[in-house]
């Protein structure tokens, strides 16, 4: 039994009880001086991060390049992606990955499945959208309907909505906390909640909420949950629960009463939502646990509708070229105006994923993480030693999208990881995507009692693809042993910060798809986590301050740089946030960085900030609301409608005035 | 909110006897798992303990609590590990690693994962949490969580003879 041996193991570890003694000790130093605090600091190195901004052509470079790119186009054939016959292929695959665990061999996921491709895509019997024709116009949310301008959620892509826990129409504030639908009407110091709602909803541990999207006068909450699924097999007749993500529609017409429209369901655990002018696509992954041949609902992902579930035809159905694990990426779209069901799914079998998306297209990124093992044989010092070594890399699928129609376009592959969505971009019908490529050594001697060795190293890459999804050109092996903590894209221009100690902000000119070049490189210390461009010329970056000597962070950190010369990118302006940790690089729809408006507003630790930005003064502290009583106090959101700004949390909203930055009210909500 | 899975208080967080005895050993497990060090779980543990002190966070009951301390003590060990200087010129011949390497059936091949992979194993096997729950403490999507607790498992398997092949 591993679980119980691994506790047992874990129970020879215990803390000494004299660091008790010295916790106290320290705590009663540490009150004495008051001072600025200070992390462990046990080595001495030099740490920071860089900046690279990347971009065009330098003949000889090109020319490697077009080699390389020959050469690379091949290997990716490995990550076409196939159609489906019958539900039993997938089975049979699905026996063979797992069964493959107790073989032992090198060789796993060889398995070469319906490779000839047959064209799905054309064939695959949709279920017809909803075909209600009206103007798209009127259905994306124009930021200047009525009087009033009002933040949005701040989106990768303009015009392709993101789900998140907060939105509003200018008039009223939607926001779920705490397994509630709470609607307030906005109106300054003057604010009312409207109505409060209780959703279901399996997942509120820990103020961790469900997500939503707004369009006119309905509103979708997507959270996840269980459906049953009964299991047929030779024990007999069973239920089994299934992850399911449900997508519920609500009409709000009648904003204090809203009313439950339809509850679509959808197999798998929550990934992520987009929604372009009236459709919402869902992004879901499933994965595969305990197949039961006679029961393909254990092994074949399904959409419901008020709990009447279907599982997915095998035309809507593909393989990703070399599997990398049983699960699904299942993509479902619904059209949020007037749909009572999905408009139309595809699943792709090999694993899950990030996603990119624009108003055309989806970009699926599939984590692979391939690892060989060779036999044991004595290393150069006659020690016999097993060696294993594994690398990560990226699997590609694109999809269109139109009007809630989904269709595979491609697949392709590149090496290493992505960081997140950030890391993908499209344009001028160019893919963009920056990596990390993580390899790692494994020594097992096996003289004697087994000891163990590791060794692992990494570097960054930047890949342009076309719309095959064959690559370009490339930039590979920068920053090594450093790792990709934020990346931005703008028009030809690439923005990434890699990490190690000393953080560099990397320029890349992508004005020639087939030779990007660093445009130049900044090492500033700490690192940024999230990027935005502000105004014309400018870039903002948050993240943390490191310690110079440890690379251990020592806080929050906010930096401007000056990109009016991308081959000489300049940090401008610095400000350390007093707080520890903050929610931005993990989810970039906490924070609102506006221009035009000049805010720069995110929560840290337990506060809410917000920032105003001034080409003499640099960073200027404009308000902070202290929310630590909320326990949701790690996750804010603010948003602003005319001069009034507002910041929820899971108790209250306090609307703060823009024109003098005071508190104006603090509504109680929950 | 369920409250049924509420119900102990939690302990006050200036009670640092109290504190130290319920969750020290949690602590130092997972410091020891992630930094592989005895002298560094030793500065991590220390470090979750004083920030307890300073930040006297609001808890509101046990299980936050534990959830709390859990998620500072990976926040504390980032920060070590992310030190690329550090990863190359700390010994790894520690006596406690060589103690626990030796002395130990599947221990040694959770430590032999990727950090990123055995702090997930850790925390699921060891702590009990569900994919969710670790999601939210790693500050990772559910997605992250469960691909990398499955390849950690297929990792495990390939490595794992006889008996602990049901990981």
């Amino acid at each position: 039994m591993f679980k119980e041996q691994y506790i047992r193991d874990n129970e020879k570890l215990h803390a000494k009880e004299t660091l008790l003694m010295e916790i106290k000790e320290k705590n009663a130093q540490q009150k004495q001086n008051a001072s600025r605090r200070q992390k462990w600091v046990r080595y001495g190195a030099v740490a920071a991060a860089f900046v690279f901004i990347i971009g065009g052509a330098i003949g000889a470079i090109a020319a490697s390049r077009s080699a390389e790119t020959a050469e690379t186009t091949q290997s990716v054939s490995a990550a076409d992606t196939s159609a489906v016959t019958s539900y039993d292929d997938i089975y049979e695959l699905i026996e063979q990955m797992q069964g493959s665990y107790d073989t032992g061999s090198g060789i796993r996921y060889g398995v070469a499945v319906s490779e000839e491709s047959t064209e799905a895509d054309g064939a695959a019997e949709v279920p017809a959208p909803d075909t209600n024709a009206y103007s798209t116009d009127e259905a994306t949310t124009s930021v200047a309907a009525g009087t009033q301008d009002y933040s949005e959620t701040n989106v990768q892509v303009k015009g392709v909505d993101e789900a998140d826990i907060v939105k509003t129409d200018g008039d009223y504030i939607y926001y779920v906390a705490d397994s509630q639908l709470n609607i307030l009407k906005a109106n300054g110091a003057g604010t009312k909640l409207v109505s409060s709602t209780p959703l279901e909803n399996d997942d509120a541990w820990w103020g961790y909420n469900s997500e939503m999207f707004v369009l006119g006068d309905r509103l979708m909450v997507v959270s996840e949950g269980y459906s049953v699924v009964w299991v047929d097999d030779e024990s007999g007749s069973y239920e089994n629960d299934t992850e399911q993500t449900k997508a519920i529609i609500y009409d709000i017409s009648d904003r204090s009463k809203p009313v439950q429209v339809v509850s679509l369901g959808q197999s798998g655990n929550y990934v992520s939502a987009r929604m372009i002018g009236e459709y919402v696509y869902l992004v879901t992954s499933q994965y595969v646990y305990n197949a039961v041949r006679a029961t393909p609902a254990t092994y074949i992902p399904s959409v419901s509708v008020d709990g009447e579930s279907r599982l997915i035809g095998t035309s809507d159905l593909y393989v990703s070229g070399s599997p990398q694990d049983t699960a699904y990426t299942v993509i479902g779209s619904i059209n949020l105006k007037n749909g009572a069901k999905h408009a139309s799914v595809k699943a792709v079998f090999g694993g899950t994923s990030e996603i990119y998306a624009n108003a055309e297209h989806m970009l699926l990124a599939i984590d692979r993480y391939d690892s060989e093992t060779k036999p044991i044989a004595p290393d150069e010092d006659g020690k016999n030693v097993q060696i294993t070594t594994g690398q990560s890399s990226t699997d590609l699928i694109l999809l269109g999208l139109d009007e809630g129609q989904i269709t595979k376009i491609a697949s392709g592959s590149v090496p290493g990881s992505l960081l997140n969505q950030f890391s993908m971009d499209e344009y001028e019908d160019v893919f963009r995507i920056v990596t990390t490529v993580d390899s790692w050594t494994q020594y097992i001697y096996t003289d004697g009692v087994d000891s163990y060795d590791y060794d692992s190293e990494n570097y960054n890459n930047l890949y342009t693809l076309d719309q095959n999804l064959e690559i370009l050109g490339k930039i590979e092996n920068v920053a090594e042993d450093e790792y990709v903590q934020s990346v931005r894209f703008d028009g030809d221009v690439g923005y990434f910060v890699t990490f190690r100690q000393v953080d560099p902000l990397f320029a890349v000119d992508l004005s020639n798809a087939k030779s990007p070049r660093i445009l130049s490189t900044l090492k500033i210390p700490g690192f940024s986590e999230y990027l935005q461009t502000y105004g014309t010329g400018l870039l903002f970056g948050i993240g943390y301050s490191a310690d110079e000597d440890t690379g251990a962070t020592t806080g929050v950190k906010l930096s401007m740089f000056d990109t009016s010369d991308k081959t000489d990118v300049t940090e401008l302006f610095t400000e350390n946030v007093d707080a520890d940790w903050t929610i931005v690089g993990g989810n970039h729809h906490a924070i609102l960085v506006n221009a035009d408006k000049n805010l720069i507003a995110f929560p840290a630790d337990t506060d809410y900030y917000i920032y105003r930005y001034d080409a003499v003064k640099g960073f200027v502290l404009a308000a902070k609301v202290d929310l630590a009583s909320d326990l949701s106090s790690w996750n804010l959101r603010g948003l602003f409608i005319g001069d009034d700004f507002y910041v929820l949390s899971e108790s209250s909203v306090t609307v703060i005035s823009l024109t003098d930055f005071t508190v104006q009210a603090k509504v109680k909500i929950g | 909110m369920e409250e049924q899975a509420k119900t102990s208080a939690p302990i006050a967080a200036d009670n640092a006897d109290a504190l130290f005895e319920a969750y020290a050993d949690m602590v130092y497990r997972l410091a020891f798992l992630r930094t592989k060090s005895a002298a560094d779980a030793d500065d991590v543990l220390q470090e979750v303990f004083l920030r307890v002190l300073r930040a006297k966070p609001d808890w509101n009951d046990r299980e936050h609590q534990k959830a709390w301390f859990l998620k500072v003590t990976i926040n504390c060990s980032k920060s070590l590990l992310t030190s690329a200087w550090r990863r190359h010129t700390v010994p790894e011949d520690e006596n406690l690693l060589t103690v626990m390497q030796t002395t130990t059936e599947v221990y040694p091949y959770v430590l032999a994962l990727p950090v990123k992979y055995r702090t997930v194993v850790h925390l699921h096997y060891y702590e009990g949490y569900k994919v969710a729950e670790i999601a939210k403490m790693l500050g990772a999507s559910e997605n992250t969580v469960k691909s990398r607790l499955f390849r950690a498992r297929d990792m495990l398997r390939e490595q794992l003879k006889g008996e602990f092949q049901d990981v």
